[in-house]
């Protein structure tokens, strides 16, 4: 028999209650502010809803019991419809503990337990003591695997940090994710709703120019239609600069609420991340769960010679593709250090030197693409350029010879011992490594126009690869090469046995 | 490596597919005409693979004589009798939105349309009907000539498309689970629809419809994992 019973720590009333009482009231709030005070009561009444659900929950939350059988995790929930659920150590993927800055003023943490059955963690602890979270984590690690060094080195973060962030990577990661977009939306779009901005742009622009009609003056100004005065012109460029430069600074004060304090240790199979201001994360990636690893390089890491690193791991039984975990394994990281922070995370796989080009008129296949776009939307735009419409095209053409030649100038496979590389972007470059024994799918494509070329294109279906991944998909291949590596990566994946 | 023939011998397949071999360009080169049943006397031949095809592990010497006879390692058709059950399926679909369609118009003349209007109606209506109907009888053929499967030791490949083509394939160990399924019209004809999961995001789901029922069990059984597979 296992241990006794453990109960979530008293708190636990308390959190549950209060985060109900915030979905109750934030919304409300927003409602009776931008509604103002003449929409009607039913607005308000209609939360009332909500209520029997609050307590159904809330007594989920009082009635949460756990206890560690000698190979499970079992779990016990309701007074009324009871529930009784085992988790195997085996299964359990990754224990996570999060700490707002209650959590931390009480010394409690929230505890997300899960593992690759569904994108929901399998058991949400709110909230138990650090005590509890650290028993959680030396139990369940400790029985998952003999882990070399003993369960008490491998509940806590030791050897070595791989990466620690310091107060300038972080204003240098802020200026990279340029965040600052999402809090400024919200902002507009309240400001918006509540008719402040028309006030403010009338206090800058004159009565006469609402909030809705200063873009449309700006353009016809630009074009010589309307008559701005230059004044308001220059009031508009500078308003427009100015939001610029306060997304890129509410960006580096995201990245410093959010990401303070980042370290990334490699402890036995495992990465442990810990990170955030307020908020405290403590994450766990166990290294085989990787399924593949993305460099990521834009423009503005170029400005400071960095790269971004991230990882996808499995989430589920991959029938539904929204169980994408995406996982940022290094926010930044200087571009020198590249090299040594991926032997450090996986060793088998470093970034491949010989890169393979693709097709020799892959060029010409990208600029006769882009060419029949352009020139489709330069007609259906006639009516509005009218002469410029030339013009208009010169320069979209000359656009897409160089896109042309930059993009196919960067597409590139490789393949090395252990895994398929592929490069795409020239703007904004990302480099995706797959192990062969996370290969799932090996697909060869061939549309009409590749059939014109004696083309073909090699898709790679990895677990958890979510539409907003760069996926491996290459395309523009001989079709040759690419039935020669397609065949290549399914008997190399064949070879191996894939493990969640 | 005379492998069983797995259909029975009335069944040989009438069509054969000069065309599409040599447009596809299938790795049995040279052959200019396969039919199912003959396939299955040729000599297995790895697809454009460089890799040697001495690797074949447990596949090949643990199963009873259908999983032997199934990975053959040649490109086979579906069964024929996949033609006339889509085409069933096809007049079926047809004859639903043409009678649907037909309902619609006779309701806009009822409600006091324009003659002009209706009129143009039920030439649109000609047109879908006819439309669907050609697709209905001549799609389940042309579909049929570009379709194939090839299984051997160690994947399962599937050749798919007829403008846009695939050519899926799935290594043995990668098969999560496997459903074997059959509709009413595919119990009529004896066919059976299989369908490979894999824990892949966009080939999560690997189906191939128009199996003889037995066949597509016998794939089931030699794709999925055996017991040596396990304990790894």
């Amino acid at each position: 028999m296992g241990s006794e019973e453990r109960w979530l720590h008293p708190a636990s009333f308390v959190f549950a209650l209060a985060s109900h009482l915030k979905q109750l009231v934030l919304p409300g709030l927003v409602v009776l502010i931008t509604a103002g005070a003449g929409a009607g009561d039913w607005q308000i009444w209609i939360m009332v809803l909500f209520v029997p659900y609050a307590i159904a929950s809330i007594g989920r939350t009082l009635s949460y019991r756990y206890r560690f059988e000698p190979s499970e995790l079992v779990i016990r929930t309701g007074f009324i419809f009871r529930n009784e659920r085992h988790i195997p150590y085996a299964r359990i993927q990754n224990i996570d503990a999060v700490q707002n800055i209650v959590h931390r003023l009480i010394g409690v943490a929230s505890v997300r337990v899960e593992t690759g059955a569904s994108a929901e963690a399998e058991a949400q602890l709110t909230v138990v003591s650090l005590d509890a979270y650290e028993e959680i984590r030396r139990r369940v690690f400790a029985e998952r695997e003999a882990v070399p060094g003993a369960d008490g080195h491998a509940a806590r973060p030791g050897g070595e940090p791989l990466l620690r962030l310091r107060p300038r990577d972080l204003a240098i990661c802020g200026l990279i994710e340029g965040r600052g977009l999402v809090v400024i939306g919200t902002g507009f779009g309240l400001l918006w709703e509540a008719g402040l901005l028309d006030r403010l742009s009338g206090l800058i622009f004159g009565a006469e120019t609402s909030g809705r009609g200063m873009m449309r003056q700006v353009v016809r100004a630009f074009f010589g239609l309307g008559s701005a005065p230059l004044g308001r012109i220059a009031a508009g460029v500078t308003i427009f600069a100015l939001v610029l430069v306060a997304i890129r600074l509410l960006s580096v004060a995201w990245s410093f609420s959010k990401l303070y304090g980042f370290t990334l240790t490699r402890t036995g199979d495992d990465l442990r991340s810990e990170f955030g201001l307020l908020t405290r994360v403590a994450s766990t990636i166990p290294v085989r769960r990787i399924q593949t690893l993305t460099v990521q390089e834009g423009p503005w890491h170029r400005l400071f010679g960095r790269v971004t690193v991230r990882v996808d791991t499995a989430g589920g039984e991959g029938e539904a593709s929204q169980q994408v975990q995406r996982q940022v394994l290094a926010p930044v990281l200087p571009r020198s250090e590249l090299p040594r922070f991926l032997s450090a995370v996986l060793p088998d796989e470093g970034l491949p030197v010989d890169w393979q080009p693709v097709h020799p008129r892959a060029f010409r296949r990208a600029f006769v693409g882009a060419a029949i776009v352009v020139t489709v939307v330069s007609a259906a735009l006639i009516g509005m350029l009218k002469w410029y419409t030339p013009i208009a095209l010169a320069i979209l053409l000359g656009w897409a010879v160089v896109h042309a030649r930059l993009y196919v100038k960067w597409l590139g496979w490789a393949v090395t011992a252990h895994a398929v590389a592929y490069r795409s972007g020239w703007l904004w470059r990302y480099v995706t490594v797959a192990p062969f024994a996370k290969i799932q799918v090996v697909a060869v494509g061939e549309t009409p126009f590749d059939r014109r070329h004696r083309m073909g294109s090699v898709r790679v279906d990895t677990a958890g690869a979510g539409s907003s991944s760069h996926t491996i998909d290459i395309p523009y291949l001989a079709k040759g090469i690419a039935e020669d590596l397609a065949a290549l990566l399914t008997s190399r994946a064949a070879r191996t046995v894939y493990r969640w | 490596m005379k492998s069983r023939r797995l259909r029975p011998a009335g069944a040989a397949d009438p069509l054969t597919i000069p065309k599409s071999n040599a447009e596809i360009g299938i790795g049995v080169g040279g052959r200019g005409k396969i039919t199912c049943v003959e396939a299955q006397d040729l000599q297995p031949v790895d697809a454009a693979g460089p890799e040697s095809p001495g690797e074949a592990p447990a596949g090949a010497a643990r199963r009873e004589s259908p999983g032997e006879a199934v990975a053959d390692a040649v490109l086979h058709h579906l069964d024929p009798r996949v033609i006339p059950m889509d085409r069933i399926a096809g007049w079926i679909f047809t004859a639903c939105v043409s009678l649907g369609s037909l309902v619609a118009v006779v309701i806009t003349w009822l409600a006091g349309a324009e003659r002009a209007v209706v009129l143009l109606l039920m030439f649109l209506w000609v047109l879908v009907t006819a439309g669907f109907g050609w697709l209905a009888q001549y799609w389940p053929e042309i579909e049929h000539r570009y379709t194939f499967y090839k299984i051997d030791a160690r994947a399962l490949e599937i050749r798919r498309g007829v403008l846009f083509r695939r050519v899926i394939t799935v290594p043995r160990s990668r098969v999560q689970h496997i459903d074997v399924s059959q509709g009413p019209l595919e119990r009529a004809y004896g066919l059976a629809s299989l369908s490979v999961y894999t824990a892949g995001t966009e080939h999560s789901e690997v189906s191939l419809k128009g199996l003889a029922h037995e066949m597509a069990t016998a794939v089931r059984d030699h794709l999925l994992p055996g017991l040596e597979d396990d304990g790894v």
